[in-house]
């Protein structure tokens, strides 16, 4: 077929099909378009067609759709009105808890983060929240535990963060700087969580990878460097130990956990109440006291001594003399 | 009257249908309920069971009425859409086409007892005869001859253009003059 034909059909269709709605009968439409003779066939169909519109519902179909549109329209009018926002209310509600639900999820399991997990971020952001309320001294000192225990939990796992510990550091200088004055409990935490460092930090210059262990020598610098503004760690600051002289040795003996119980002398009187518990594995000489002797002996830092290592009963001691607490990986030890 | 052709008095039976008022709900079906039977008589085949969609459709309308806004889209056209979508889902629900194949029509189709014979002679013979063509050629028949909508309304309900319901039109057409002349 010959498309410019069949397109001039096409309208003249559709110009016939026009005159026709507009009332005029097929005969006058075809006087007018006389080149649409040849469509009479279709025109003729066309109005066979409408034809078909003379169709409709009978009337008792028509009553009782209407009488079932009327009822639903009244039910609909009847139905407590304040139901509909309510519900709405209510879902509103629903999701906003279930919201509130995976918020706090996602924070609680965000706390145990460490810097390069996923929820890390969410840890820190909610860090900035909880601690929008604290004074400078508070926040400082907040934080420096934070990061301080990110490092011993991290380490735990043989993962060294030389950050972390210059983070804490930082924090805790700060929080010294702008407490020296404080009230006894955050002082007391000043001075637990800077022997906590002392004691990993020696550690870790021994045994962390070499990698980070300059770093880590470096942040154990800085740590002996707070002594003029938090005051010498028991026993004062020790000479870092070196990797190679680091042994591995033995599960603590029944002789060593009884000396464990034991305080040194001078500690015995120093109050701590608020300091916090040595994490396991770090039950020894705050760094620097007893560093000449080896294998050093373990002792329990100030304030832990009568808690925390329970001895065992008098009279089992079987360890050979010079037998030593453990002092493998801190994360051996967990 | 077409489908889409509003009454005068359409906005305020709007209004007063959302209140609940049965009068105006009576009026909007008295206005419609024909057009939305015929356009899904002549899609469905079976008077039975257009009956049913159309009774679906106002219900839905009365449902949906509060959420209606006049933006452009004229209250028939909304109607026409709620049939369109309730045809679509019947369809869907039954996994086929609706129309028999031609030689299945031998025992016609389905008419309601209760309309009248010659309407019924012609009702059924328009059915039979739908069936010759595609399903775009019978959705432009339908739309244009039996609703009664303008080439343009037609397009818009379709989503196609103007010169291409023009084109589908006229092959309908050709058809169904041939399919006539066949049987006459």
């Amino acid at each position: 077929m010959d498309p410019k034909r069949d397109a001039h059909e096409i309208e003249l269709l559709e110009r016939c099909l026009c005159r026709l709605e507009q009332g005029a009968d097929l005969e006058t439409c075809l006087r007018e378009v006389p080149e649409a003779i040849p469509l009479r066939p279709l025109l003729e169909t066309a109005l066979w067609l409408q034809r078909g519109q003379e169709v409709a519902l009978s009337p008792a179909a028509r009553r009782r759709l209407i009488r079932q549109g009327q009822l639903r329209a009244a039910r609909r009018a009847a139905a407590p009105q304040a139901s509909r926002p309510a519900l709405r209310w209510g879902w509103a509600l629903v999701a906003a808890l279930g919201l509130i639900l995976v918020l706090l999820s996602a924070v609680g399991a965000a706390e145990a983060s460490l810097p390069g997990e996923p929820l890390y971020p969410v840890k820190r952001a909610v860090e900035g929240l909880v601690t929008l309320g604290m004074s400078p001294e508070e926040r400082a000192l907040y934080l420096a535990e934070r990061r301080w225990s990110e490092f011993e939990a991290s380490a735990a796992r043989g993962r060294w963060l030389p950050d972390l510990a210059e983070e804490s550091l930082a924090r805790l200088e700060e929080a010294a700087r702008l407490g020296a004055e404080g009230p006894a409990g955050p002082a007391a935490r000043l001075r637990a969580l800077y022997e906590r460092q002392g004691v990993l930090l020696e550690e870790a210059a021994a045994v962390a990878p070499p990698d980070v262990r300059s770093a880590l020598t470096r942040a154990r610098q800085r740590w002996a460097g707070l002594a003029p503004v938090l005051g010498r760690p028991e026993g004062g600051i020790p000479e870092p130990t070196r990797a190679v002289e680091t042994p591995v040795l033995p599960e603590p003996t029944a002789e060593i956990l009884r000396e464990r119980t034991h305080t040194p002398p001078g500690l015995e009187k120093r109050e701590t109440p608020s300091a916090p518990r040595t994490p396991p594995g770090q039950e020894k000489t705050p760094p620097g006291q007893e560093k000449k002797e080896t294998p050093r002996p373990v002792r329990t830092p100030p304030g832990q001594e009568k808690k925390d290592t329970p001895g065992p009963p008098r009279g089992q001691d079987s360890a050979p003399p010079g037998d030593q607490g453990p002092k493998g990986p801190p994360g051996r030890r967990r | 009257m077409g489908l889409l052709t509003p009454h005068p008095e359409e906005r305020r039976w709007i209004a007063r249908a959302r209140k609940g008022d049965p009068e105006a709900i009576a009026a909007l079906y008295q206005h419609y309920a024909d057009g939305v039977y015929r356009y899904l008589l002549y899609r469905v085949g079976d008077a039975e069971l257009a009956e049913d969609l159309t009774a679906d459709v106002f219900l839905k309308m009365i449902e949906d009425l509060p959420r209606y806004e006049e933006r452009g889209l004229p209250f028939g056209a909304w109607l026409f859409r709620i049939a369109r979508a309730r045809l679509i889902d019947h369809w869907r629900r039954q996994g086929r086409r609706p129309l028999v194949a031609l030689e299945d029509t031998e025992t016609g189709p389905q008419l309601s007892q209760d309309i009248p014979e010659d309407e019924i002679a012609v009702s059924e013979m328009i059915q039979r005869a739908l069936r010759v063509l595609t399903e775009e050629q019978r959705e432009v028949v339908v739309l244009r001859f039996l609703v009664g909508m303008s080439l343009e309304e037609v397009a818009r309900a379709m989503g196609k253009s103007v010169g291409a319901v023009k084109a589908l039109q006229h092959r309908a057409l050709s058809a169904l003059a041939r399919y006539l002349e066949k049987v006459r």
